[in-house]
């Protein structure tokens, strides 16, 4: 005789259902926002149990992934952003457009100097490449690239405008490539060509 | 268009962003220019590829962590359900850490409440309301349901018809799920069971011959539409009585919230 039993077990029910498959890939983005498996696994953590404790919030039948994800982005953004490193700024105005495109272009006579490029490039410095992206655009590039949102859900997720989304996924595209290129050039599996 | 239109919805485009007039606007002028064809064709390269390499890059080495924090999770939820539980009884908590103390406090809040229950109000709680409650409480934490208890929405109906009362299927968005007879405080009573995804109601209808509104509840009158209904709360359980034509007709709930006047209301003898 003590509390409606069947409500909370039922929440419990559901939210396993519905929230707790979603774990993986709050784990995987969570890894490259904090660069740290254990500040990862405490912001995933956090993040589950303050969406079981609102659970009652969500509304049945919306995207449960991306409310899962907006909690999580706010958590981190509050709380863990300070402590993760970012290096120092980054002129991000300062990428020629078509950067990439003019070196490739020019890079040789075969069909797909991308293709040859990027299959020297090893899964580990791309990581890197990511995590070296300032906070604004590593959100907005793990969120679109890693988990496939679609700008709207990603402007919802951030609190941001559709147009910011926009262009910080266009800046941050064009960090990454740049990055990407540079690397290969230090490491000589592309020549820079001066333009 | 021109070029610079076009290289302007470059992302999008390759995105899957664009609307369909963008889209095919810019199909058009990738037939006719060469040079934006090329940048078309090698940023959707490039973007696969970096998609490719961020997704295999992202893949954690193992997913250790992730099982780790599944255990930690489901322990700190039971954690959580249990608190949730507990909330309505404060004297779970245990504020002090010394048992003596709180078994003394304990003991002295017995005296106080059963002091304010002054032993004939105690006595007519057990008496007149809690047969009720603990009916309702029963169907609530699914114990002990007599073996009747699911029965076809036409038996329901058919049992309510069979003692003569009207009743409602739905109540806003509450459904009428269950229906028996019971046999509280001496009187056989038909117990219908109402709930939408959140919340259960009972309401509980005795022949008026047999079954009276209890004097305590007489001075806690609600008004509704010029109906007069009189209600009991207590910590557990609020009901709400009214008389009907030949019936007595009592709502019960745990919700602190809930108006079941529009419960009663919807259930006037036909």
């Amino acid at each position: 005789m003590t509390d409606p039993q069947p409500k909370s077990t039922e929440k419990r029910a559901s939210f396993e259902r519905e929230a707790v498959p979603h774990m993986d890939a709050l784990y995987r983005t969570a890894l490259r926002m904090t660069k740290q498996e254990n500040d990862a696994e405490d912001l995933v953590q956090e993040t589950m149990v303050k969406a079981y404790r609102f659970w009652d919030k969500f509304e049945p039948g919306s995207n449960c992934r991306a409310w899962l994800f907006k909690i999580m982005t706010n958590i981190f953004i509050n709380d863990y952003r300070s402590k993760s490193r970012t290096p120092a700024s980054v002129d991000v105005d300062d990428i020629d457009e078509n950067y990439l495109y003019g070196q490739l272009a020019a890079q040789s006579e075969d069909d797909n100097p991308e293709q040859r490029l990027f299959a020297k490039i090893f899964d580990e410095d791309v990581r890197k490449a990511i995590e070296e992206l300032p906070d604004d655009f590593r959100l907005v590039v793990v969120l679109s690239f890693l988990e496939g949102f679609a700008y709207q859900e990603i402007a919802e997720i951030l609190d941001l405008q559709l147009g910011t989304v926009k262009s910080r996924l266009h800046r941050g595209r064009k960090l990454l490539q740049k990055r990407l290129w540079d690397y290969a050039v230090r490491n000589g599996f592309a020549k820079e060509q001066s333009s | 268009m021109n070029c610079q239109e076009a290289l302007n919805l470059l992302y999008e485009i390759i995105d899957k962003e664009a609307s369909d007039i963008d889209a095919a606007q810019v199909r058009e002028h990738l037939g006719n220019c060469r040079h934006c064809f090329e940048v078309y064709r090698l940023e959707s390269a490039v973007n696969d590829l970096l998609t490719e390499k961020v997704k295999a890059a992202a893949s954690p080495r193992s997913l250790d962590g992730v099982e780790a924090i599944r255990g930690k999770l489901l322990a700190q939820l039971d954690q959580i359900d249990t608190e949730t539980r507990r909330e309505p009884a404060p004297t779970n908590r245990k504020p002090f850490g010394n048992i003596a103390m709180t078994l003394g406090i304990a003991a002295s809040l017995i005296v106080i409440l059963g002091a304010a229950f002054v032993g004939r109000d105690l006595i007519r709680h057990r008496e007149v309301f809690m047969p009720l409650e603990q009916a309702h409480w029963r169907v609530e934490n699914n114990v002990e349901i007599p073996s009747d208890h699911s029965l076809t929405a036409e038996r329901i109906r058919a049992l309510a018809d069979s003692i003569h009362l009207s009743l409602a299927q739905q109540v806003g968005e509450f459904t009428l799920v269950s229906g028996h007879v019971e046999e509280l405080l001496g009187v056989r009573m038909g117990h219908f069971v109402y709930e939408n995804e959140k919340q259960m109601i009972s309401v509980f209808a005795a022949p008026a011959a047999q079954f009276n509104i209890p004097d305590d509840v007489r001075d806690n009158v609600v008004s509704s539409d010029g109906v007069q209904y009189f209600s009991h709360n207590c910590r557990g359980c609020r009901l709400l009585f009214v008389r009907d034509g030949e019936w007595v007709l009592v709502a019960a709930t745990t919700d602190k919230n809930l108006d079941m006047t529009t419960f009663l209301r919807h259930h006037r003898v036909a």
